[in-house]
């Protein structure tokens, strides 16, 4: 219906703030709640309507106990519409109030009228301001921060309504000055009250993020929330004003259970919505059923006292689910981010594998290629070469059998792929890791010794790729020094590494070799530091891989005097 | 089966420094068949030790990836001497960067792993074109050097003021002789350094000029 009474109305964007909507977008932006939208013009009437006949209608509760009307509704629906509404809002609310007082019954209007009612819209116009400044009403996040700001609004507004309106009643016929203290002292709570109850509702309603919100949590559901909430509104007024076990103003506080239900549960919105509810619901108690107990007056603390207190409620309720929403979306990045980072450390461990291997591919493919070549040229020179055509081919078979061993080596390297974890004694290890180069070591003529601290705990590792990462270290020394004139030691030691929590178990394999020439330190764990003519070739790269994967650690210390490279591993808790 | 040449265009030996046995051994069998020379190092320093003076014209085939002095190290350190042949590198990884340094420091070519035949076989010819080239380019100026070394102090001189476009007039009344006696020692000169016509002092001092630039770079 709106948009079709937009179309009808060229002129209307010419009617709205533009600023205030930049500003309103703005503010979206920055909470990142629902979206504000522009107040449609329909409503604007509405909230007009509403501020004109509010004042008489309040006056139609015919309760002696009240004196004047128990909460001034209009003032919420000026600022409301002020603050959110066409820029020329301003003006029609100064006619309104001056068709209110017009209508209203007892008053004698007057011309002194003019100039309070342009009083009146002004104190409108800055609580409007003041409203758009410094909070955000208009959105669906609204802020503990934002009540603040709403009631430091509201109680200066409803003192100064109370004193023009006051002066002017002075001005008018009827009232004698005496009566207005009293007066005044209920006319300022019933405007607070007003505003309190009305204006959070009306704020969020205007802006269209009430509407938004209500979408989100869905008609059906919300109804029938409403439903229950009504339901134990009614039985609970039942309860305070109809059985009254005990006066009514002392069992009134249980009319506070349900609102907080209901703060909890839906924030703002709930209260905003459901605070007009329960103050009619109160009203029509007290009407239709009366109260001995207690003055009007009581009971309109009681209920701003619920105001308030539910907003804040509701307000920090809405900034707790935030804060958890926000939470488990950095929780959520966390994962994610990690989950890349394991990534990129298999995708490395993968380049790594993938650069030995090739490289040790190569050497054996290169040499069958060439001697393929070879063999091609032999083929063609005829008979007399063939004793060398065939001892060429037998060179070829032999490559080919070296790469195959490769290629098997890497598989028993990686066997199934996923580690198995087991408790192994260091003992163990290091005597598998003999055995397997016991023959190589009586070749060589190389010695070996081990060290092994007393009551070394068992580690926690896959025995047969550590076992690989040991074999790797003792065979590059059996290299080594199957090269080296001088004398040809392993020396394998292992001890718990002091002040470490969980304690880790340090292996050291040492040779009494040459040494790593300090040229290659740098790169000694890059996948193309090894070049040895028969080594595994693997490479000290994919050893630390292994080792760091098992939560240890293998590293070349170059000072100390014999070539040292350290294995840290987890021992078993 | 394509038709094989049992001697190459250009024969010369070609000198294999490789640690990997299998690697050195075909391909020393392979350009054994193509009819070049071989020798066999295990490494860098194998190579660096081994006897003088190499036979030409030869080429170096190192692989980069050694125990000890690297290949690149090898190549680097061959460029300083005027008197190494040149170098070809092959590698069991394809690495650009790194073929991309050795070529710029002079390397002939860079041979990846497994190497192709035809790729091994062009590079070695280009090597061994290469030596030759630098090995006449060496024996011209040496004889230049020569040359020029035998000519006295004044003849030197005489040499720099021809090559320097003075007329004989104006070198004999700097010397103080006549023009004959110029002209004759200019003969002389000329009979020294083995040139037949004016012009080729000049085509000589432009060579000199070179072999001083090579020897200074080499500095």
């Amino acid at each position: 219906m709106s948009s079709a009474r937009n179309h009808e109305l060229p002129g209307l964007a010419a009617l709205m703030d533009a600023p205030a909507r930049v500003h309103m977008a703005d503010a979206h932006h920055k909470s990142g709640g629902p979206a504000a939208a522009a107040m449609p013009f329909w409503l604007a009437i509405l909230f007009l309507a509403a501020y004109v006949f509010a004042d008489p209608a309040t006056g139609l509760f015919p309760n002696p106990r009240f004196g004047v009307q128990p909460l001034s509704a209009h003032p919420a629906f000026a600022i409301a519409l002020i603050a959110l509404g066409p820029a020329k809002a301003v003006a029609a609310v100064f006619a309104a109030v001056l068709v209110g007082w017009a209508l209203a019954r007892d008053s004698g209007f007057t011309l002194a009228a003019v100039p309070a009612a342009a009083a009146i819209t002004a104190i409108y116009w800055l609580a409007a301001r003041a409203l758009r400044r410094w909070a955000r009403w208009d959105t669906g996040a609204v802020r503990p921060r934002d009540v603040n700001v709403l009631l430091a609004v509201c109680l200066p507004a409803a003192i100064l309504c109370t004193a023009v309106d006051g002066l002017r009643q002075i001005a008018g016929p009827g009232l004698t000055a005496a009566a207005l203290p009293l007066l005044s002292l209920r006319l300022f709570v019933a405007n607070l009250l007003g505003l309190a109850v009305l204006a959070p509702l009306l704020l969020q309603w205007a802006s269209g993020s009430w509407t938004a919100q209500l979408k989100r949590i869905g008609l059906g559901v919300a109804l029938r929330e409403l439903l229950v909430f009504l339901l134990a509104l009614g039985g609970l007024l039942e309860l305070v004003f109809g059985l009254r076990p005990l006066d009514e103003f002392r069992m009134s506080y249980l009319l506070f259970l349900p609102m907080i239900v209901a703060a909890m549960r839906r924030g703002v919105f709930g209260v905003a919505t459901l605070l007009p509810v329960v103050q009619l619901g109160l009203l029509a108690a007290l009407m239709l059923i009366g109260t001995r107990a207690g003055t009007a007056f009581e009971f309109q603390i009681l209920m701003l006292t619920l105001a308030i207190a539910t907003l804040y409620l509701g307000a920090l309720s809405d900034e707790r689910q935030r804060a958890a929403a926000s939470l488990a979306e950095q929780e959520r990045a966390l994962r994610e981010r990690g989950l890349a980072l394991a990534e990129a450390q298999r995708m490395a461990s993968t380049a790594e594998l993938a650069a030995a291997l090739a490289h040790d591919l190569s050497q054996p493919l290169s040499a069958i290629g060439t001697y393929a070549s070879a063999s091609q040229v032999l083929a063609a020179r005829g008979p007399a070469d063939h004793a060398k055509l065939l001892e060429t081919l037998e060179q070829i078979t032999r490559e080919s059998a070296r790469a195959g061993q490769y290629l098997r080596r890497m598989r028993d390297f990686f066997r199934t792929g996923s580690m198995r974890e087991e408790t192994v004694a260091v003992a163990e290890l290091l005597e598998t890791t003999r055995a397997h180069l016991q023959g190589r070591m009586r070749r060589g003529g190389i010695g070996w010794h081990l060290s092994l601290e007393t009551a070394l705990p068992p580690v926690q590792v896959d025995s047969v790729q550590i076992g690989a990462v040991l074999g790797n270290l003792v065979g590059n020394a059996c290299d080594v020094l199957a090269e080296h004139p001088g004398p040809r030691t392993i020396h394998a030691r292992a001890f718990v590494v002091a002040g470490s929590n969980p304690a880790l178990v340090r292996i050291l394999v040492e040779d009494s070799g040459p040494g790593v020439p300090p040229e290659l330190r740098p790169r000694l764990f890059l996948p193309l530091a090894t070049s040895k003519p028969n080594g595994m070739g693997l490479g000290l790269a994919l050893s630390r891989s292994i080792a760091e994967r098992q939560g240890g650690h293998l590293w070349f210390d170059d000072s100390r005097a014999p070539t040292t490279f350290c294995l840290d591993l987890r021992s078993h808790a | 089966m394509p038709e094989r040449q049992p001697s190459p265009s250009l024969p010369g030996h070609v000198l294999l420094v490789e640690d990997d046995a299998a690697v050195r051994g075909s391909l020393t069998l392979l350009l054994q068949l193509h009819g070049y020379a071989t020798a066999e190092f295990a490494s860098a320093e194998a190579f660096l030790t081994a006897p003088r003076p190499l036979e030409r014209p030869a080429c170096v085939l190192a692989d980069i990836h050694l125990p000890g002095m690297s290949g690149i190290a090898l190549q680097a350190r061959m460029v300083h001497d005027a008197h190494a042949p040149p170098v070809l590198l092959m590698t069991a990884q394809g690495n650009e960067a790194l073929a991309r340094a050795a070529l710029l420091q002079g390397a002939v070519d860079f041979l990846e792993k497994p190497i192709e035949e035809a790729a091994l076989l062009a590079a070695v010819a280009a090597g061994l074109r290469s030596d030759l080239e630098h090995i006449a380019r060496h024996r011209e100026h040496d004889a230049v050097a020569a040359r020029v070394g035998s000519l006295t102090r004044h003849e030197l001189a005489l040499f720099d003021r021809i090559t320097n476009g003075l007329a004989s007039r104006e070198i004999a009344t700097e010397f103080g002789l006549t023009v004959e006696r110029v002209e004759q020692q200019r003969a002389r000169l000329m009979e020294k350094l083995e040139v037949a016509r004016v012009t080729d002092l000049f085509r000589l001092r432009f060579r000199l000029g070179e072999v001083l630039a090579e020897r200074a770079a080499r500095l």
